[in-house]
């Protein structure tokens, strides 16, 4: 967690709010210093007299499809279609950073302009064309003025409400749950969803959604999410089971590694970057890989203790057998330490061009995990300029992040994630500010809330769209506002989150695995990690860890799953206790316990033997009659 | 040659959007499980006609855009000068597809 003293005022948004910042400023002037010299050069030929061909090319210069307007007639109508076209090859570029696209398109489209031209151009083409850019550019003066206005009135209702509902945060945050935690049935059933994903051979994926490997359904962002969900199970209700709950991390750990996961990133390097030779996924920008990989691989050995991947080449990315980059979690912490020293913006992109200040608060929550394991200070490092860059060059007037921004055109676009999005990542490194996010968040929530018999319920407007296989859904929005509200102890609206993935989901268990059927996989994995949250695991699991002195004691073993499922396992350093339940049949189960005291003697109460005695490498087992819940307690004599 | 074949390409693009609108308003198909989701171990991971469809519908747009460039671009380039004779074959496939056979391109 920070410990540089922030004068952050949460009860003020930022003052600099719905203001262009210095670094997206000097970018968009540049791009429109571009557009001007495109406009100057395609006006020459017109100047000039010269031929028909320069003269269509030249208009199609200002704007795309323009060229069309000299060759008159009917062929103007190509001009609105060139645009669709234009703006699909935007959408190309968002989607998987060809920046080529649009230049391809816009060039393009000029090009076969000049390539028709045959004889006498129109001679209103020139005016046509004014008239065009002038129309598109007031469209979006208009748009953006209205924007504005609307959100200076929600930033100043926001800035009313914010003192009253920061108090609320502040006095739900107290009531933390504390001590030894136990998962309940049903939050094992959830658990289980992950463990019968995670526990199948590293190459075999089934049980993942597999569409396309650039946007929000990828592979990656599936295994990240489900790796943030055990670990934050491992690290607050069994830190001392190893067993198959490590396996299973471990191997979301191997899968991210398989060529499938990362290796958009050869394609992203040759048409984003033009980088045909070094396609290293930890290098430059790809904060989706190294910030969420490195949060995710770090969250492991924090709540686990386990530090294999600290060791070099524990995590190589192997394309062929020509090229492959050796990598740790020190490796890719260092790509996102460099990056942000060197980004203009505060932050840095994901795929080349786009910078999403969701995936930097990924990466802001990496450093988190790298200066928990390793006592270093990146937090403190770039935590100011972070922050400034996401007040001054990413908040718009209503005080809202701004969701996408262009690197190279300085551009906004439309992302839509939520104040509740930001609200439990900043929780770990920067409370103030996440504090303030979900005071904000959970305000503009309460008009969707339905008080119902059973209790509040969240009813989101519209079909929704599920992030994780493009469909529509709303499972991925209600398991956010459900991490988020568990995270700062908001039990009005965890309920109410709970109840509308209940009630619009389609929940169904099916032996004994939970699973909500109108949800991706993804959203899966989040719901479920709402579920198992309580007040503040997230930013404990990602700045702290599993307790150390459990982390120094006795460990359970077992490894056949699921017979025997472990609903909590903590230990003092000395002693274990632990529950267990079964999670087929029920009958007579052998628990294999390590870390115990070399040849130390343990009394048993809850098992079938009383006393076991560890041998010299300090493991022993014990029997358990598993029909239901079966708590056992294990004691150094 | 040129315009129809470019016409098709934008009207090709300018029509997936609605198609997609169509499909998320529920005039194309109701709900169909998520084959993810509803895998379970030990059972094969059924295929959804839907996954593969996008794949491979991705893959046929870009294979027919990058044929239709290809048309554009020659024909373009050639249409001011070059007879019917010296175009190229795909150039005239591409043609014959679109537009049929008989008819003169603009």
């Amino acid at each position: 967690m920070a410990t540089v003293p922030f004068g952050f005022d949460a009860t003020r948004l930022p003052s600099v709010r719905g203001k262009t910042g210095p670094a997206t400023a000097r970018i968009q002037r540049r791009t429109l210093t571009i557009w001007l010299s495109l406009c100057l050069l395609g006006v020459l030929p017109w100047a000039l007299g010269l031929s028909p061909a320069l003269q269509a090319l030249g208009l199609g210069l200002w704007i795309p499809g323009g060229g069309f307007f000299a060759l008159g007639g009917w062929w103007a109508l190509l001009f609105p279609l060139t645009l669709i076209v234009f703006i699909l090859s935007l959408v190309a570029w968002f989607w998987a950073g060809a920046v080529i696209a649009p230049i391809a398109v816009w060039l393009g489209a000029a090009l076969l302009a000049g390539a028709l031209a045959d004889g006498q151009n129109w001679t209103g083409a020139p005016f046509a064309t004014f008239a065009a850019v002038a129309a598109v550019g007031l469209f979006f003066r208009n748009s953006n003025r209205k924007k504005a206005a609307i959100g200076a009135a929600q930033a100043l209702a926001r800035e009313k409400f914010l003192p009253q509902s920061l108090a609320e945060v502040e006095e739900m945050q107290r009531k933390a749950v504390d001590g030894r935690r136990e998962m309940s049935r049903a939050q094992l059933a959830g658990l289980r969803y992950l463990l019968d994903r995670t526990l199948q051979p590293v190459e075999s994926f089934d049980g993942f959604t597999i569409i396309d490997q650039f946007q929000p359904a990828a592979l990656r962002y599936q295994i990240n999410h489900m790796g943030f969900a055990m670990a934050v199970a491992q690290a607050n209700y069994v830190p001392n089971f190893a067993g198959y709950m490590g396996l299973a991390q471990r191997n979301l750990i191997e899968k991210y590694l398989q060529k499938k996961v990362w290796d958009y990133w050869v394609l992203e390097s040759c048409w984003g970057h033009l980088n045909f030779t070094n396609w290293d996924p930890a290098n430059r920008d790809n904060i989706m890989l190294t910030g969420w990989f490195g949060a995710h691989v770090g969250g492991y050995m924090l709540a686990t203790g386990d530090m294999r991947y600290l060791e070099p080449g524990s995590l190589t990315f192997k394309l062929n057998d020509r090229h492959q980059w050796a990598h740790d979690f020190k490796t890719i912490i260092a790509s996102v330490d460099r990056n942000y020293a060197s980004a203009e913006f505060g932050i840095f992109a994901c795929e080349p061009n786009w910078i999403y200040p969701i995936c930097n608060h990924y990466g802001m929550l990496s450093l988190a995990t790298h200066d928990a394991l390793l006592g270093t200070q990146l937090v403190d490092r770039h935590l100011p300029g972070w922050l400034h860059g996401l007040e001054t060059e990413f908040t718009d007037a209503a005080g809202s992040t701004v969701g996408l921004r262009s690197q190279y055109t300085g551009l906004p676009v439309p992302f839509p994630v939520s104040e509740a999005g930001y609200s439990f990542f900043e929780n770990a490194f920067m409370p103030s500010r996440a504090r303030q996010q979900w005071a904000i968040a959970r305000k503009e929530l309460e008009s969707l809330i339905v008080d119902e018999e059973n209790g509040p319920r969240l009813s989101l407007p519209g079909e929704g769209l599920d992030a994780g296989n493009y469909r529509t859904g709303h499972a991925g929005t209600y398991g956010t506002i459900l991490v988020a509200a568990r995270e700062f102890g908001d039990k009005r609206i965890a309920d109410a989150a709970l109840a509308g993935l209940e009630h619009d989901c389609m929940p169904a268990v099916d032996d004994g695995v939970l699973r909500y059927r109108k949800a991706s996989n993804i959203a899966n994995a989040t719901a479920i990690l709402g579920a198992l949250m309580e007040t503040g695991d997230f930013a404990r699991t990602f700045a702290e860890g599993a307790p150390k002195q459990a982390l120094a004691g006795p460990m359970i073993e077992a490894m056949d799953y699921p017979d025997t499922l472990v609903a909590s396992a903590l230990s003092d350093g000395k002693n274990l206790e632990a529950v267990f339940y079964p999670g087929r049949d029920p009958g007579n189960r052998t628990i294999p316990v390590s870390r115990l005291e070399a040849n130390g003697r343990y009394m048993l109460k809850g098992a079938v033997e009383t006393e076991i005695i560890a041998n010299e490498a300090g493991e022993a087992s014990f029997s358990i009659k598993l029909h239901d819940r079966t708590e056992i307690s294990l004691r150094r004599i | 040659m040129a315009c129809c074949a470019f016409a098709l390409f934008l009207v090709a693009q300018l029509l997936a959007p609605f198609r997609a609108m169509a499909k998320a308003l529920g005039w194309s198909a109701n709900w169909v499980p998520d084959p993810a989701v509803e895998w379970r171990p030990g059972l094969a991971m059924e295929r959804g006609r839907r996954g593969f469809s996008v794949k491979r519908g991705l893959g046929a747009v870009v294979a027919i855009d990058l044929l239709l460039f290809a048309a554009l671009t020659s024909s373009g380039m050639a249409t001011n000068g070059a007879s019917d004779s010296a175009r190229s074959a795909t150039d005239m496939l591409v043609h014959a597809y679109i537009c049929g056979s008989e008819r003169k391109a603009s």
